[in-house]
């Protein structure tokens, strides 16, 4: 039992990560905290869902496109919305994300009603069996995904011109709109990759939880853990602490009961809150305006 | 002058709001209005509206039969209906509204049994009658209210049917599991579960209550294989059950039956599932194959027709709770000949019959003694009832293998 | 011409009287709906105080509420009387937020603003957790008490309404007084708020206590009023969200900016509620976007440039 708790952990954590990279990013680069990133992971599942029962399409194979009309979403919304508070609060912007999360949950309930959907394929439920220990192959295969979706963007952020816009943007506004970066742009740019992996984590989640309006509700608490847990703005950071959390809520259910693992993460956030509130890679000059 | 401007506006605002308070007058006619305190928005959206259906489908009947007879007058029902957003505070505060405002005789009331509890409290301050057809928590009914009054059969035996058909089968089965979230309704039908297996001498080896809305369940499966149990009983609602019997099927649990509460009776459970929904048992609350009748529907399959008819799509326990709520409060009206809130009750007391949901006769908790709850079962996609024998569609399957 | 003080005092009698007067008038239903007001007016003082003046975002304010709520039903339930119930609400708010600010306080900005929000939803899982006499889970339902409904929703009425007047003197006092100088202080500039001699931490912690024991106030007599409590609904971050946006709408940092936003945009929401079932919730949330939007410094401030003072602001 112990192993496979550890697989559940790992596995589910996975998720998790690729969840919050996203809001994260967002956060570290802008400051700007997302209400609205479990109803991005809402639509993700939606997008893939709607292409499933449509076309017959495996959620698998139509990621890029579920990646691409997110990220148009979250670029239209920064350009459009949340660029204009840049000047004034940033903590204004959870308000109005949280006004937009509001409202795409509820233009979701009016479309497509709040019936529980799901993606099924023919390999949903299987599992690898090693050993004693079961792996689902869907969480797996989303693990590893998940992993490789992670890595990428690391890599396009280090190396690619953009990332490095983006990284140089969140260290020092001004000194990048010196060397010809236009913040605004960057900002979009940002905000656009992490409602796109926030799609991801959507379209992965269609695959293992049922969909509904109301699903990103239940992400968005572990996504805030996972963020402040692994550092704001940091992409390992996230990745770690995502798995970090997946185990610990794994330990936690399985040697206190199940109950107690909502709790436990809780209290977890709060402590390191308080002793270590860059977490465990983060930097202090992200996205904190002192 | 700025302070001036202010004070000046403020009275203003103030006047004018007094004003249209009071411009609002209740409107009095030959009509019995009942105030009807559902989710239209929210978590329980989908219950709410099939409850909201079935309450205006008996609405429809009595005035389509030329509307309640009482004391010599004909009333017309009028159904005044408010959104409650899933919320009890909102309820609440709509509750409140239908009382004062609306002026309403009766209430209809609502799918949860949490938010049932903060509207109890109002109606019964009120000394309002309130039918809520689902708000079966057993706390409900406990605390002494008088004007409170639920025609199904209550939370605490909500899994006892599946643990009565399974003491049937052979071989007997040894062990059981029984799993759910930490909410009312649910706790209420574990406990009620547990207890009952205890008695019918099964063993429990594994319970868990997980958090409401839980996204994943594979401590819960993994809990669940090491005890290695016969049964697994779910007391939860549609979402997470589903998210259980995927999480149980990733770790390859195969109990020989898998019951639950809510369930199975839904649809979504079962396109969201597809095939590993087969062969899964679940408490249902109604079926179209039972036999009782009433005046407006001479059996459930009646029902069945004439709302699939008139809604565009079948029925769910939930549109027959809430008709017949409406049956058997025209029923104690007419007993009554009287609108008054104290003989109406008396009468719910008295009267005894049967709708073609369920027989009823009230016990003075407001609970129905003769309630029956019923199992079904997912077989070839389709739910059967398959227990109690006598209103049975089909033979049920045992060990209810679901396809691998 | 009337002296602006005592012009703008007459017209705040005016009004008061109105407010003490409506029982008589207007009955169930508004009753209800103003008492919603006032309370929602004292959430956004609460705010007011630690967000306003202090700059300490706490968008989990509402775990206070909650607290409030939860001390008040279990003491009822055990048979104390309601007002004893009622003092001890904003004590064990004001203990808890003594003993939690020592550590969150510490935090700034953004931080600060989720560790509340984690707080919020740390205690309703502990109430969950504990379950017990608080019900846990499955609500707790108070007894139901011997007042008629018409003078029970007096009572909270008058309870809610006295909050609401004591909660505003005491934002007016605050933006008199030393207290309210250091936080304003220390709001603008940490460092040079201490290095004027100011006990930042000290000031922090009591701004945050002052808020909880006037949140806590108004939960108690929610969590009475209600008459049954759950977790969800006691500790629902919607409330301290809306407190923040009628607080922001209203106008932070000054007295009657939370009232003002409480009667505009609860009257809104009850509008809405009524006339547009399904979508209400979808207005809502467009409502907020364009309240952040277009008028993100409060309806006070665009009021008073409206029409011109005699005097600079103090």
């Amino acid at each position: 039992m112990l192993g496979q708790t550890i697989v559940n952990g790992l596995l589910t954590g996975g998720l998790y990560a690729i969840a919050a990279i996203g809001f994260s990013m967002v956060w570290g680069v802008m400051g700007i905290i997302n209400m609205a990133h479990g109803s991005f992971i809402m639509l993700g599942a939606y997008v893939s869902y709607i292409v499933f029962a449509g076309l017959g399409i495996d959620p698998f194979a139509s990621l890029p496109l579920t990646m691409a009309v997110l990220f148009v979403l979250g670029y239209l919304v920064q350009r459009l919305l949340l660029n204009r508070l840049m000047r004034t609060s940033l903590l204004l912007s959870l308000v109005l994300t949280f006004g937009l999360d509001l409202v795409l949950i509820n233009l979701c309930l009016l479309v497509f009603s709040a019936d529980l959907r799901s993606v099924n394929t023919a390999y949903t439920s299987q599992s690898l069996a090693l050993g004693p220990l079961l792996v689902p192959i869907v969480r797996l295969a989303v693990f590893l995904l998940a992993l490789m979706l992670a890595g990428g963007f690391y890599l396009f952020l280090n190396r690619a011109k953009a990332g490095q816009a983006i990284l140089a943007t969140a260290l020092d506004k001004e000194t990048a709109r010196l060397m010809g970066i236009d913040p605004l742009k960057v900002y979009a740019l940002t905000a656009g990759a992490g409602a796109a992996l926030a799609g991801a984590a959507g379209s992965f989640a269609s695959m293992l939880y049922p969909i509904s309006p109301n699903m990103g509700l239940t992400f968005i608490g572990s996504v805030f853990v996972i963020t402040v847990l692994g550092g704001i703005g940091s992409i390992e950071g996230a990745v770690l602490a995502g798995l970090l959390y997946g185990l610990i809520q794994s330990f936690a259910a399985s040697l206190l009961g199940v109950n107690y693992e909502e709790i436990v993460a809780f209290v977890m956030f709060l402590v390191i809150l308080v002793l270590r509130p860059q977490g465990l890679l983060g930097k202090r000059f992200y996205g904190e305006p002192v | 002058m700025k302070a001036r401007g202010f004070a000046r506006l403020a009275a203003l605002v103030s006047c004018g709001w007094l004003l249209v308070l009071g411009a609002l007058g209740a409107q009095a006619q030959d009509v019995l209005k009942i105030g009807v305190a559902v989710s239209q928005s929210g978590t329980f959206v989908r219950e709410g509206e099939f409850l909201r259906d079935g309450y205006q489908m008996w609405a429809d009947s009595a005035n389509a039969a030329g509307g309640i007879k009482v004391g010599g007058k004909t009333y017309k029902v009028q159904l005044v209906t408010y959104d409650d957003a899933s919320q009890a505070q909102t309820s609440a505060k709509l509750t409140e509204k239908l009382i004062t405002e609306d002026k309403v005789r009766f209430l209809f009331g609502p799918y949860s049994s949490g938010i049932a509890n903060a509207t109890a409290a109002i109606s019964e301050r009120y000394k309002i009658l309130t039918i809520a057809p689902l708000a079966t928590a057993t706390n409900l009914f406990t605390r002494g209210y008088q004007y409170f009054f639920c025609p199904t059969a209550t939370g605490n035996a909500g899994l006892w049917p599946v643990l009565y058909l399974l003491q049937q089968v052979t071989p007997k089965p040894q062990s059981v599991a029984i799993v759910g979230p930490d909410d009312l309704f649910p706790n209420i039908a574990a406990e009620g579960a547990k207890t009952k297996a205890e008695e019918l001498g099964l063993k429990v080896v594994y319970t868990a209550k997980y958090p409401k809305g839980a996204p994943d369940l594979s401590a819960v499966a993994t809990g669940i294989k090491a005890g290695n149990p016969d049964i697994v009983l779910g007391s939860g609602y549609s979402q997470d059950s589903i998210l259980l019997v995927k999480a149980m099927r990733e770790l390859r649990i195969v109990p020989k039956a898998i019951g639950l509460a809510t369930a199975v009776a839904v649809p979504d459970f079962r396109t969201a599932l597809g095939a590993a929904a087969e062969g899964v048992m679940g408490v249902d609350y109604w079926s179209p194959a039972l036999t009782y009748g009433d005046q407006y529907f001479k059996n459930s399959q009646q029902f069945y027709d004439d709302f699939s008819k008139k809604y565009g799509h079948p029925p769910y326990y939930h549109a027959a709770a809430g008709a017949a709520a409406g049956i058997i409060l025209q029923d104690a009206i007419e007993t009554a000949q009287s609108l008054d809130t104290v003989k109406v009750r008396e009468a719910m007391l008295k009267i005894a019959g049967e709708t073609f949901y369920t027989r009823y006769k009230f016990n003075p908790d407001g609970t129905n003694s003769v309630a029956t709850l019923y199992v079904s079962q997912i077989l070839n996609g389709e739910p059967k009832t398959v227990f109690p024998p006598d209103v049975a569609q089909a033979h049920y399957r045992y060990p209810a293998t679901a396809g691998k | 011409m009337m002296p602006l003080r005592l012009a703008r005092w007459s017209g705040l009698a005016l009004a008061l009287a109105l407010m003490v007067a409506a029982p008589l008038v207007i009955g169930g239903y508004w009753l209800r709906i103003l008492t919603s007001i006032y309370m929602y007016a004292v959430v956004a003082q609460g705010l007011n105080v630690i967000v306003g003046f202090a700059g300490y975002h706490a968008f989990g304010n509402v775990v206070f509420f909650g607290l409030g709520a939860y001390i008040v039903g279990v003491a009822v339930t055990l048979g104390a009387p309601l007002a004893l119930a009622i003092v001890l609400a904003p004590i064990g708010a004001m203990l808890a937020a003594a003993v939690l600010g020592w550590p969150l306080l510490r935090l700034k900005g953004h931080y600060f603003a989720i560790a509340t929000v984690a707080l919020n939803l740390a205690m309703n899982d502990l109430i969950i957790n504990v379950g017990g006499v608080t019900g846990g889970a499955e609500g707790l339902p108070m007894p139901l008490g011997t007042l008629a409904p018409e003078a029970l929703n007096e009572l909270v009425y008058f309870l809610m309404l006295g909050a609401m007047v004591a909660s505003a003197l005491i934002v007016l006092w605050l933006s008199r007084s030393p207290l309210g100088y250091a936080l304003r202080a220390l709001k603008d500039s940490a460092l040079g708020a201490e290095v004027m001699g100011i006990n930042t931490t000290l000031a922090k912690t009591l701004a945050w206590a002052l808020s909880a024991g006037m949140t806590g106030t108004v939960g108690g007599i929610w969590g009475y009023w209600i008459n049954f409590l759950e977790p969800g609904s006691a500790f629902d971050i919607g409330i301290s969200v809306n407190g923040y946006i009628m607080m922001l709408v209203g106008g932070m940092g000054t007295v009657l900016g939370p009232v003002i936003g409480a009667f505009f945009l609860e009257t809104v929401s009850t509008i809405i509620w009524g006339e547009f079932i399904k979508v209400h919730l979808l207005i809502l949330g467009l409502l907020i976007i364009l309240v952040v939007m277009l008028l993100p410094e409060g309806l006070l401030f665009h009021f008073r440039r409206l029409v011109p003072r005699r005097k600079a602001a103090p």
